[in-house]
């Protein structure tokens, strides 16, 4: 893990992933900080968030400001209860899908259920860990909200973060999927399972200085005016575009929109995503479709790894009787962005680390077909 | 691959879940990282009881639960442990123990999550079963989010024939009763005045 702290004047995106998912470290100037989303690197319990910010030693975690869940799946969510825990000042965000009783009654649900949960038990670590802080009421995202705005005196530059989903008509289709895992009187107490897509998943304008970033979180596209990217772009009016983008969902087909990356993004924008091998994403195809957007594409990993070794036996066995097999928590690799806010026209200076790559377009040509 | 007469064998020997089995389950089997070991080659006295059952987080819990009644904080479920017949003689030797959780079911076949529970410390699969074994009134607990052991091993008889077991066995989850479902309501209502106790409400 790297260990080199930016300096006070420095705006930072670090996107790591695949723990089991992404997460988003910001640095918001003067070292403080906020996490979007949080994943736990393979054989390891704290979130990729925690070691990276006390890696740096100089009390990086105690500044973390914020920390927002886009949503509620696991592999977006995934430490960030120990993250909460070990960042004492941080304010908790998540979308305002998730303050609805409908929800909450669904995570409590999952703490009596005997089979335990997945995503939602995950939420019912953030709530004990939030419960005897001053500060209980997470900063609820909607579309077009201010979540963090610093620019007082003592900041290096001004930094905003917005939220731009979900929109109404999100909200009620995020909703209608939750009613929907409520349990009932006399059914099994199954594990829940999160559904896709994702409605309630919280995509994030930030303006620090001079650069413009866009955070796509699990964003998917959905051809309705009123969802999914094409209510982001009704809803933004913010210039000039982006030079940074999380791009959303692993790059999957379903979350993009052309619109975005021409009404949203710089020419050439830096975009980065993180591998998802249970759904096999990005496939090859994503990443040809991508390299034509942007000339500029960075992977923090090829993957997953491979599976573990196993008594031949027992190989052969799942062989016999498994189609497919995934990892699904792999060692995650880092794309770090760094941009000083000094000068007139802030250079980025992009690093990758721990098996992140440049997508490389030529390389992609000579590869087979998905 | 063993005949799926044998594995038959195997599953058909497996027998209801009940409290009065636990008793059954701790002699026949001991849980461990490495090969796990059953049969009475071994005096039950010698091997780990509760405490290692623990260990294979697979402690069984009651799936009676009465109408009114609160399923136990702590509880575990686990999958119906198959048993064989003590028979001087007959060993199985268990190589792998995932639990498995059900994600998405295809026609015939399901998706699902796999945790090593042989060594922990293995990162989680998620796979499709193309071809599984399942008495038929499994198939009734095949759904998105339901439990499932999966075992191979290798079973060695008197006679010292040695043949090779996968066993996936579906566990009986309880059920959802009024009770518990209405303290999980009055536990969301407690988070949402949390939630709310600032006063922060979006716009």
């Amino acid at each position: 893990m790297e260990t080199t702290p930016p300096r006070p004047d420095e705006f930072e995106i670090s996107l790591f992933g695949p723990g089991k998912g992404e997460c988003v470290v910001i640095h918001l100037g003067n070292n403080d900080w906020c996490v979007v989303d949080s994943c736990v690197a393979r054989g390891k319990t704290d979130s990729v968030a925690v070691e990276y910010l006390a890696g740096f030693n100089n009390d990086a975690l105690r500044n973390v400001r914020l920390v927002i869940a886009s949503h509620w799946h696991d592999d977006h969510i995934g430490g960030m209860g120990s993250l909460l825990s070990q960042a004492p000042n941080a304010v908790f965000s998540c979308s305002v899908a998730l303050e609805h009783p409908e929800f909450l009654t669904l995570i409590s649900a999952a703490n009596e259920n005997v089979a335990g949960s997945s995503g939602v038990e995950e939420f019912a670590k953030i709530l004990k860990v939030l419960e005897p802080r001053e500060r209980t009421t997470p900063i609820f995202a909607v579309e077009n909200r201010v979540l963090l705005s610093v620019s007082d005196a003592n900041s290096s530059f001004p930094i905003t973060l917005r939220s731009l989903s979900p929109s109404d008509r999100t909200l009620f289709l995020a909703l209608s999927q939750i009613k929907g895992f409520l349990p009932q009187v006399g059914q099994p107490q199954r594990r829940i399972i999160a559904p896709y897509p994702n409605h309630a998943s919280v995509v994030i304008w930030v303006v620090a200085g001079p650069i413009r970033a866009l955070l796509g979180a699990d964003l998917e596209h959905t051809r309705r005016s009123d969802q999914g990217w094409t209510a982001v772009l009704a809803c933004h009016s913010d210039n000039p575009p982006a030079s940074f983008f999380k791009v959303p969902h692993h790059g999957s087909p379903t979350s993009d929109n052309a619109d975005v990356w021409t009404r949203m993004l710089d020419t050439n924008p830096i975009a980065v995503l993180t591998p998802y091998s249970p759904a096999r994403l990005p496939r090859n195809s994503d990443l040809k479709r991508l390299c034509r957007r942007t000339a500029s594409l960075y992977c923090t990993a090829m993957g997953s790894g491979q599976p573990p070794k196993r008594d031949p036996s027992v190989e052969k066995a799942m062989k016999r009787q498994l189609s497919e097999r995934r990892i699904i928590s792999g060692r995650p690799g880092h794309v770090r962005v760094r941009w000083s806010t000094n000068g007139e026209k802030p250079v980025a200076q992009i690093e990758t680390f721990n098996g992140a790559y440049h997508v490389n377009p030529a390389i992609l040509k000579s590869t087979p077909p998905d | 691959m063993p005949p799926k007469s044998q594995i038959k064998f195997f599953l058909q020997s497996s027998t209801k879940t009940s409290s009065d089995q636990i008793h059954q389950t701790q002699v026949l089997f001991e849980f461990g990282p490495a090969s796990l070991a059953y049969g009475n080659n071994t005096e039950s006295g010698q091997l780990n009881t509760l405490s290692t059952a623990k260990q294979a987080d697979t402690v069984l819990a009651s799936v009676q639960e009465i109408e009114g009644e609160q399923v136990p904080r702590d509880a575990r479920v686990s999958p119906e442990v198959p048993q064989l017949p003590k028979e001087p003689g007959r060993t199985l030797q268990i190589k792998q123990l995932w639990e498995g959780t059900v994600t998405e079911l295809r026609g015939k076949t399901f998706l699902a999550l796999l945790k090593d529970k042989s060594q922990p410390d293995n990162p989680a699969e998620q796979v499709e079963f193309e071809s599984v074994e399942l008495r038929d009134d499994d198939w009734a607990l095949v759904a998105p989010g339901s439990i499932f052991y999966w075992m191979i091993g290798t079973e060695r008889t008197p006679s010292g024939q040695v043949r090779n077991i996968s066993n996936v066995e579906f566990s009986r989850l309880p059920l959802w009763t009024r009770s518990s479902l209405k303290s999980a309501a009055q536990k969301g209502s407690c988070a949402e005045q949390l939630f709310h106790a600032n006063g922060n409400h979006p716009s």
